[in-house]
C-alpha cells in the first residue's frame, strides 16, 4: 500500500494532475481538427484550472472559504462560455457546413 | 476495520486520479469525436472526486451538477448538431506539439520547486460549507452579480448567435 499512502493530503499530487489536465487540454486547442474538439479541450483546461485553485487554497491559504467561492466562479463562467461557443459553433455550422477549423479560413490574412 | 477503511480512502483516491488522466488523455487523443465526449465525462468526473478528497463535497457536487449535468448535455446536443464525416481527429503532429510539453513541464517544476521548502501534506479539514452562501452575499456580492449578469448576456447571446440565419431567411431581422 506504500505508495498510496502518501497520494491524498498532498499537494503536490494535485497540482502534478492539475499540470497534466492543462497540459492535455492545450495539447487538445492547438491540435483538434474541429470547434467542439476545442471546445473539449477548453474545458479540460479550464478544469486544471480549477483544481490547481482548489489545492493552493486548501493547503496553503489562509481563507479557505475564499478559495472555493473563487472555484464556483470559475465554474460558473466556464459554463457562461461553453454556451456561447455551441451557439457560435451551430452558426458557423449553418453558415459553412462546416465546424473543420482548417476549412473556416474566411478571415485568414 | 479502521485499516479496512482506510484502504478504501487510499484506493479511491489512486482511482479518482488514474481516472482523470485517462479520461484526459482519451478526450483529446481519441480519434472518434464521441470517444472524446465520452473520456471529457469521465475526467470531470475524476476531477469532482478531486474536489471531494480536497475537502469540499458542495464543489464536487456542484461540478457534477454544471459540468456532468448541463455542460455535458449542451456539448452532446452540439456534437450531434455539427457532426460531419471525415473531419475529426487529429491533425498531424509538428513541432509545436513540444509547447502543450514544455510549458505545462516547465510550470509544474517551478511550482514544486516553490513548494519544495513547504511542509504541507496532511488530510485536507472540512469545513463548514454554508459559510460559502455568507460570503457570495457579503464580501463576493459585486463579483456574484457580474456573473449573474453574464450568465444571461451569455445565455441569450447564445440562443441570438444560434438563430441568425434563420431569421435572415424569415426576413424579419
Amino acid at each position: 500500500m506504500g505508495i498510496f499512502e502518501i497520494l491524498p493530503g498532498n499537494i503536490a499530487v494535485y497540482v502534478t494532475i492539475a499540470h497534466l489536465l492543462f497540459g492535455l487540454g492545450l495539447f487538445g486547442m492547438l491540435f483538434r481538427r474541429t470547434l467542439i474538439g476545442l471546445l473539449i479541450s477548453l474545458e479540460l483546461l479550464l478544469q486544471g484550472v480549477g483544481v490547481n485553485l482548489m489545492a493552493f487554497g486548501t493547503f496553503l491559504g489562509h481563507d479557505h472559504i475564499a478559495a472555493r467561492v473563487i472555484t464556483l466562479f470559475v465554474l460558473g463562467i466556464a459554463a457562461a462560455e461553453a454556451a456561447l461557443f455551441l451557439g457560435i459553433a451551430v452558426a458557423v455550422f449553418r453558415n459553412y457546413q462546416t465546424v473543420s477549423i482548417d476549412k473556416l479560413s474566411e478571415l485568414k490574412g | 476495520m479502521d485499516n479496512f477503511i482506510f484502504k478504501v480512502y487510499y484506493l479511491s483516491f489512486a482511482i479518482v486520479l488514474a481516472q482523470t488522466a485517462a479520461g484526459g488523455v482519451l478526450a483529446v487523443a481519441a480519434k472518434n469525436l464521441i470517444h472524446c465526449f465520452l473520456g471529457m465525462v469521465v475526467a470531470l468526473i475524476g476531477v469532482a472526486g478531486l474536489y471531494y478528497h480536497l475537502g469540499s463535497p458542495f464543489i464536487a457536487l456542484m461540478q457534477v451538477m454544471i459540468y456532468v449535468g448541463a455542460v455535458c448535455v449542451a456539448i452532446a446536443f452540439g456534437l450531434s448538431l455539427t457532426r460531419k464525416a471525415g473531419e475529426e481527429g487529429l491533425k498531424p503532429l509538428t513541432p509545436i506539439a513540444l509547447i502543450p510539453v514544455v510549458l505545462p513541464a516547465g510550470m509544474l517544476a517551478a511550482t514544486l520547486k516553490g513548494l519544495s521548502h513547504l511542509e504541507k501534506t496532511g488530510i485536507p479539514r472540512k469545513l463548514d460549507e454554508s459559510a460559502i452562501g455568507w460570503h457570495l452575499l457579503g464580501k463576493y456580492l459585486f463579483p456574484f452579480e457580474i456573473i449573474s449578469v453574464l450568465l444571461t448576456m451569455a445565455v441569450i447571446g447564445a440562443v441570438s448567435v444560434a438563430l441568425i440565419r434563420r431569421r435572415e431567411q424569415n426576413g424579419n431581422i
